[in-house]
């Protein structure tokens, strides 16, 4: 864990933190509450003058430090129309400003390793494929996330999402604002068109449905279209092996009945869900590794290799297997799940 | 709306039938051809079009219009027919449902949905068919300005605020508006509320050989600095 880890919250420290009781270990946590309070104070000067809720809460903020400051009159920029996203709907500045809350989960919660950054291509396209588990994206992220933290050329890798995301309210305007797509081929391959980096994850439906049990035992990798996808853009393929994601959701039994209800493709029963409700969707915080392997060239196949039926399975197996040996490997290095 | 689109297309195609000399049809058809699906890839290319079933009443007709050209097109082969897909515009002055819809006091929108919208600025829409009148290439060309806008980021330029509404209660929520005399919707529009719709204009660019000057976020900014100038 480094810096920016739980206890010291997303913020730094103010500069002037000549008041308050700054006491060993949480040196914040005064400050922080005088900070808040003057901040409440302005605000509700601001309000009692007559001001507009916007112009306010600008008002209070000079009670806050530099960094807060800065994130408050982003919000309010926001409010106001003052952003952008680019034609997927992915809005950089949003994915700024939830940068802290999946920077938590990833060094403090489930505590990634990551191994082989470096062998992502720094620049043009390139094709992240992974195994998934969980309903919820997170493992998405976690790659995200790696790459931001661990790769010398940071960028915000894009990902398929499963289509049934795109129904739900909130979970589809998130997901979309953060880097997702609809999983179709027509989207892969023109963000790859576009030298994105595309995160798939080939085992789709299947794998997030598997059992306890059966985790990190790889599922059949579709029909190959993600290779079909790679070859006719002539983009490499990156096996990625995500080692922790399959114990954040452990699916202990499955309520066909119910998931048909809802439309959903299965309803998981975890320890904790639906047990506790809502919060039944919390992750369990297991232990993570994420490993990049060496990149597979497609480009010398030519698009036409996408018609090869043959050759399409041959590199789909490969990138499989590759992954499946990573996962082992992983899994022995990382040790126990939780602890 | 039924009437005068079908009805009328296919009193034209008979009078077509009847004009020797005709060279060249281009159609001003629409986009709504796609519909509007959550499951859909986020741009349409003409290819595209049956790979969704026909969902509203606009939808059924748009395709209707399109097949009745086909048709003529397939037993003509002399004649090159050209079917525009327009998505919604937007311009100075033009009432359509999209600005309507955007000059309410408030705009329903599906609570927790930011669809991505895409329109055209009406100057590229009258230009793009000048270019295509010129230079008819056959079968349908998307007419798009590139790019998308969320619906959430639309509102907030054009001046306006958002009326959340739960999606299984916007039906009730905007029939009980029609019958209190307020804005109407129709089907079709409700589904772009939901779920937005983008479309591919390389044919557009690269076969017709126009670009358009605006993107979608231009036309939109454009739109709101003349309409708040108006008003």
């Amino acid at each position: 864990m480094n810096g920016r880890g739980a206890g010291s919250g997303p913020w730094p420290l103010p500069s002037d933190a000549g008041r308050g009781a700054s006491s060993g270990r949480w040196p914040l946590r005064g400050d922080a509450l005088l900070t808040a309070i003057d901040f409440m104070r302005l605000l509700r000067a601001g309000l009692d003058a007559g001001l507009e809720l916007p112009e306010a809460l600008t008002r209070g903020a000079t009670a806050l430090p530099r960094d807060a400051r800065e994130t408050l009159n982003r919000i309010l920029d926001r409010v106001d129309g003052d952003y952008s996203e680019d034609e997927w709907g992915f809005d950089e500045g949003f994915a700024e400003l939830v940068e802290p809350f999946f920077a938590f989960l990833y060094e403090s919660w489930w505590r990634v390793r990551v191994v082989g950054a470096e062998r992502v291509p720094a620049h043009g396209r390139a094709l992240l494929t992974a195994n998934h588990a969980g309903i919820l994206p997170w493992d998405a992220t976690m790659i995200s996330m790696a790459l931001l933290r661990e790769h010398p050329l940071p960028r915000y890798p894009r990902f398929l999402v499963l289509n049934w995301a795109f129904d739900l309210p909130w979970i589809s305007a998130g997901m979309r604002k953060v880097g997702g797509v609809v999983a179709s081929p027509f989207n892969a391959m023109r963000l790859l068109e576009q030298d994105h980096l595309v995160a798939v994850f080939p085992e789709g439906v299947k794998g997030t449905g598997k059992p306890y049990s059966e985790r990190y035992r790889l599922q059949r990798f579709g029909r190959g279209g993600f290779v079909e996808i790679a070859l006719r853009t002539g983009a490499p393929i990156v096996p990625v092996a995500v080692v922790g994601s399959e114990e954040i959701y452990p699916k202990v039994a499955d309520l066909p009945a119910v998931a048909r209800l809802i439309g959903s493709p299965y309803f998981p029963v975890t320890p904790t869900f639906p047990l506790l409700g809502p919060l039944g969707i919390v992750p369990l915080p297991s232990k993570w590794r994420i490993e990049f392997l060496d990149p597979i060239e497609t480009a010398s196949y030519g698009p036409e290799g996408a018609e090869d039926r043959a050759l399409v399975l041959e590199l789909s197996e490969r990138v499989r297997d590759r992954i499946q040996q990573a996962l082992y490997a992983n899994l022995v290095r990382r040790g126990p799940a939780f602890i | 709306m039924h009437d005068v689109n079908v009805i009328g297309t296919l009193q034209l195609l008979a009078a077509c039938e009847r004009t020797p000399t005709l060279r060249t049809i281009v159609v001003r058809g629409s986009a709504g051809v796609y519909g509007a699906e959550p499951h859909a890839p986020q741009f349409f290319k003409e290819e595209m079009a049956t790979l969704f079933p026909l969902r509203t009443r606009f939808q059924r007709d748009v395709a209707e219009i399109e097949n009745y050209f086909d048709t003529y097109a397939r037993r003509h082969t002399g004649v090159s027919c050209t079917m525009l897909r327009y998505q919604p515009a937007i311009g100075a002055g033009l009432r359509t449902q999209m600005t309507r819809y955007l000059s309410q006091p408030v705009c329903p929108t599906f609570m927790g949905f930011d669809p991505r919208i895409q329109l055209v600025d009406i100057d590229d829409a009258l230009e793009a068919l000048v270019a295509a009148v010129w230079n008819p290439v056959r079968g349908a060309v998307n007419v798009a300005c590139p790019g998308t806008i969320g619906l959430a980021r639309m509102i907030r330029l054009a001046g306006k605020r958002a009326l959340p509404i739960a999606a299984p209660l916007y039906g009730t929520v905007t029939s009980t508006g029609r019958r209190l005399g307020l804005d109407t919707q129709s089907d079709d529009f409700e589904r772009l509320l939901h779920y937005g719709r983008g479309v591919d204009t390389r044919r557009l660019t690269d076969e017709v050989g126009y670009t358009p000057r605006r993107s979608t976020v231009d036309a939109v900014e454009t739109w709101a600095e003349q309409a708040k100038a108006a008003a």
